[in-house]
C-alpha cells in the first residue's frame, strides 16, 4: 500500500490555535505587569483585569498547546 | 494609501497602545500564513469547495457556530439586549438550539448521503434544475450583499472606536480575506473560523466578568435594571402574554412559531453558509455531532453578547456621568447609539492588552463573516450557476437528477468529485472548476467591496438586508422540509412553492412599508414592533410556500420512488449507529442539550 501524501494528513489546527493564544497570553500578561503600578483609565483598575486575564490565557493556552502536541504525536504514530 | 499612524484621526472612543497594535498585526500575519500553508494542500475541487470532506466533528461544529458568530451578530445582539432586555436571549436559545438538533438528527443524513455539495445542489436532486437555479441565484446575491455589509460594518466600527479611515479598513480586510480564501478554499475559511471562535471568547469575556463585579453580581444587576427600566427587561417569558407587556412588542406565538420554528429552522438547516461547514465533516457521525457540539457552545454565547447589553442597562445610566444610548434613527451627531454598546463596554473595562484582544476579536469576527459568505458564494456560483451554464453551452445533458445512492453504485452524481468522470463525458476538467472557484472568490470579494460602498449611501440598508434575508430563508425551509419528509412533493411544486413563498414575503414587507396599518394584519397586533413583524411575516411566507407546494404536488404527477432514494425520508435506508455506545450517539447529546435548554428558560423565565 502506498504512503498517504502529506496533503491528506490532518492539519494540526489545534497546535496552531493554541500557539497563537499562548503568544497573546504572554503579551497580555506583559501588559498587565506593566499596568500593575500604572493602572489605565478604566473602570475597576484595582482588580488588575489585564494581569489576571494574561495569567489565565497563558496557563490555559499552555495546557492546550501541550495537550495538542501530545495528541498530534500520538495520531502520527498510529 | 495613508500610513497607519496617520489614520488615527478625529474623535473616537479608544486608541490602541503598541501592544494592542502588535496583537492585531500578529492576527493578520497568522491568517495569511494559514492560507499560504493550505495552498499546497488544496488542488482539487473537493478540497477547495468541501475541505476534502475531512473535518472532525469538533472543527466542523465550532466552524458551524463561528460562521454565524460574526462581529455584526455580536454587536447587533448586544445592542438588542440593551434595547429589548433579556428577550434578546431567545435568538440564542429557542431560536437556535432546537433547529441545530433537528439539523443533526433529522436532516443531516439526507444532506450527507446525497453527497451534495450545497443546499441548491440538494434542491436540484430533489426538485430539478429550475428550483436549484432560483435558490442559487437568490443565495449568491445574498451572500455578496451580506459580505459587503460585514465589511462596511467593520470599517464603521473601526472608524467610530479607533478613528481608522473607512477605506483603509475596507481594503485591508477585503484583500486579506480574498488572499486566504482564494488560496486555501473552504479549509482556510473553516480553520480561521475556529481560530476566530477562540479569539472572540478571549477578547469578549472581560466584559461580563468585570461588569458583574462592578454591578455587584447578577441579583444586584437585575435589581438595578428593574429600577432603571422596569421588570419586563429581565424576564424572558412571563411578559410575552401580550404585545404591550414587553419592550419588543411581541407575543409568545411569534417567538415560538415565528422565531423558534420558521426563522430558526430556516436559517440553521437551509442556509448554505452554515450547512456547508457540516457537509465538510469527515463522516456521517461527525456531520451529525457537529451541529450538536455547536449547540452547546451556542447556549453559552449570551454570556458574551446578551450579558454585556444587560450590564450596560444596569451600569451606564448610573454614577457621576450617566450615559443613555438611543436608536440610530434619533441619534444626534456624536451621540452614542444602541449599536455602540459593545465597544463602549470594551473601552470601559479593557486596558491595553485586553483592548487589543477585544479589537482583534471584532476584526476576526467581521473577516470571518466575510470569508464564510465568500466561500459559500464561490461554491454556489461555480457548481450551481456556472457549471450548469457551461454544460448547457457545450450541449451536454444535465447531470443525472438522482442522488448517487439512487444511481448505480459508483456513478457520478451531484458531488464535486466528478472531475475525471466529467472529462470523459465532455465536461470541463476539475482543475477548471477549481480555478473558477479561486477567481470567483476574488470577484466575490470585489463585488462585496462594491456593496460595502453601496451600504454607505443608505443609513437604513442594514434593516433592508435583514428583511431581504428573511424573504428567502423562510420559504426555503418549507421547500427543503417537504422535499426531505414528503415523497409526494413534485418538481413543479418545489419551484412554485418556493417562488410563491418568496413573493408573498416581499409583498407583505412592501405592504407594511406602504401602509403602516398592515402591521396589525401581518403581525396580528397594532402594537407589534418591527422585530415582531419579521417573525410573523416569516411564518406567513412559510405557510404560503407549504400550501402552494402541497396543492401543486397533488395536481401533478409524483416522481418514482426509486429516484428519491437518498433524498427523502421513507425512501432512504438510514445508517444504524448500533456500533456506538449510547453515550457516543448524537441522539443522546441532542436530547441532553434540549433538556439544558428547557432548564435555562425556566431559570430566566
Amino acid at each position: 500500500m502506498s504512503e498517504p501524501s502529506p496533503r491528506h494528513e490532518a492539519v494540526p489546527v489545534w497546535i496552531y490555535i493554541a500557539g497563537l493564544l499562548l503568544v497573546y497570553g504572554l503579551m497580555v500578561l506583559g501588559a498587565g505587569i506593566e499596568q500593575w503600578n500604572h493602572p489605565p483609565d478604566i473602570a475597576l483598575p484595582q482588580i488588575h483585569a489585564t494581569f489576571w486575564g494574561g495569567v489565565l490565557l497563558t496557563v490555559l493556552s499552555g495546557f492546550f498547546l501541550a495537550f495538542s502536541v501530545l495528541q498530534h504525536k500520538r495520531n502520527r504514530r498510529s | 494609501m495613508p500610513l497607519l499612524p496617520a489614520l488615527l484621526v478625529g474623535t473616537h472612543l479608544a486608541h490602541l497602545a503598541p501592544v494592542d497594535l502588535a496583537i492585531v498585526v500578529i492576527y493578520f500575519a497568522a491568517v495569511l500564513g494559514l492560507g499560504l500553508y493550505l495552498k499546497k494542500r488544496t488542488d482539487t475541487g473537493e478540497e477547495f469547495f468541501l475541505a476534502g470532506r475531512g473535518m472532525s466533528a469538533w472543527v466542523a461544529g465550532l466552524s458551524f457556530l463561528a460562521a454565524n458568530l460574526g462581529a455584526l451578530e455580536l454587536m447587533g445582539w448586544a445592542a438588542s439586549a440593551y434595547e429589548y432586555g433579556i428577550l434578546a436571549v431567545h435568538w440564542y436559545w429557542i431560536g437556535a438550539i432546537p433547529a441545530m438538533v433537528f439539523l443533526a438528527l433529522v436532516m443531516m443524513p439526507f444532506y450527507y448521503i446525497s453527497r451534495t455539495h450545497s443546499v441548491p445542489g440538494y434542491l436540484r436532486l430533489r426538485y430539478g434544475e429550475a428550483t436549484r437555479s432560483l435558490s442559487a441565484v437568490c443565495f449568491a446575491g445574498m451572500t455578496v450583499l451580506m459580505s459587503g455589509i460585514n465589511m462596511f460594518a467593520m470599517a464603521k466600527v473601526m472608524e467610530v472606536v479607533l478613528g481608522w479611515n473607512l477605506h483603509f479598513s475596507i481594503w485591508v480586510s477585503s484583500i486579506t480575506v480574498a488572499i486566504y480564501v482564494a488560496l486555501g478554499g473552504l479549509t482556510s475559511a473553516i480553520l480561521n473560523e475556529v481560530l476566530q471562535f477562540f479569539l472572540i471568547w478571549c477578547g469578549a469575556l472581560v466584559i461580563p466578568i468585570v461588569g458583574l463585579i462592578e454591578a455587584g453580581g447578577w441579583t444586584a444587576l437585575k435589581q438595578q435594571i428593574i429600577h432603571n427600566f422596569g421588570a419586563s427587561y429581565v424576564h424572558a417569558w412571563t411578559t410575552l402574554g401580550s404585545f404591550r407587556a414587553n419592550p419588543m412588542g411581541i407575543h409568545w406565538t411569534g417567538i415560538v412559531f415565528g422565531l423558534g420554528f420558521v426563522i430558526s429552522f430556516g436559517y440553521w438547516t437551509t442556509d448554505f453558509l452554515v450547512v456547508q461547514r457540516v457537509i465538510a465533516a469527515k463522516d456521517l457521525r461527525a456531520a451529525k455531532m457537529a451541529p450538536i457540539i455547536g449547540a452547546y457552545f451556542k447556549m453559552a454565547v449570551p454570556l458574551i453578547v446578551i450579558l454585556p447589553g444587560l450590564i450596560a442597562l444596569g451600569v451606564l445610566g448610573t454614577g457621576a456621568h450617566p450615559v443613555h444610548l438611543v436608536a440610530e434613527s434619533v441619534a444626534k451627531t456624536g451621540q452614542p447609539t444602541y449599536n455602540d454598546v459593545l465597544p463602549l463596554m470594551l473601552v470601559r473595562y479593557a486596558g491595553p492588552g485586553l483592548m487589543g484582544l477585544g479589537i482583534t476579536a471584532l476584526i476576526a469576527g467581521f473577516m470571518s463573516g466575510m470569508a464564510g459568505n465568500v466561500s459559500a458564494f464561490a461554491t454556489v456560483w461555480t457548481y450551481d450557476i456556472y457549471r450548469p451554464a457551461v454544460r448547457k453551452l457545450r450541449g451536454l445533458a444535465a447531470i443525472e437528477d438522482v442522488a448517487p445512492i439512487a444511481a448505480a453504485a459508483g456513478a457520478a452524481g451531484e458531488g464535486v468529485t466528478v472531475g475525471s468522470n466529467a472529462e470523459a463525458s465532455g465536461d470541463l476538467p476539475d482543475r477548471h472548476y477549481l480555478a473558477m472557484g479561486r477567481w470567483s472568490t476574488i470577484v466575490g470579494v470585489l463585488v462585496s467591496v462594491g456593496t460595502a460602498y453601496l451600504a454607505m449611501q443608505f443609513n437604513s440598508i442594514m434593516d433592508y438586508v435583514q428583511a431581504l434575508f428573511s424573504f428567502f430563508v423562510a420559504p426555503l425551509l418549507g421547500t427543503v422540509l417537504l422535499g426531505m419528509l414528503w415523497k409526494r412533493a413534485t418538481k413543479a411544486a418545489g419551484f412554485w412553492g418556493l417562488l410563491a413563498g418568496t413573493c408573498a414575503s416581499i409583498a407583505m414587507w412592501a405592504w407594511a412599508r406602504l401602509d403602516p396599518a398592515a402591521l396589525s394584519v401581518v403581525a396580528l397586533s397594532r402594537y407589534a414592533k418591527p422585530m415582531a413583524d419579521d417573525m410573523y411575516r416569516a411564518l406567513w411566507s412559510w405557510i404560503v410556500c407549504v400550501v402552494v407546494t402541497v396543492v401543486v404536488s397533488l395536481c401533478t404527477a409524483p416522481r418514482p420512488v426509486g429516484e428519491l432514494r437518498g433524498l427523502v425520508y421513507g425512501c432512504t435506508p438510514l445508517p444504524k449507529e448500533s456500533e456506538y455506545a449510547w453515550w457516543q450517539r448524537p441522539l443522546f447529546w441532542g436530547i441532553l442539550v434540549l433538556v439544558i435548554l428547557v432548564w435555562l428558560n425556566w431559570i430566566f423565565r
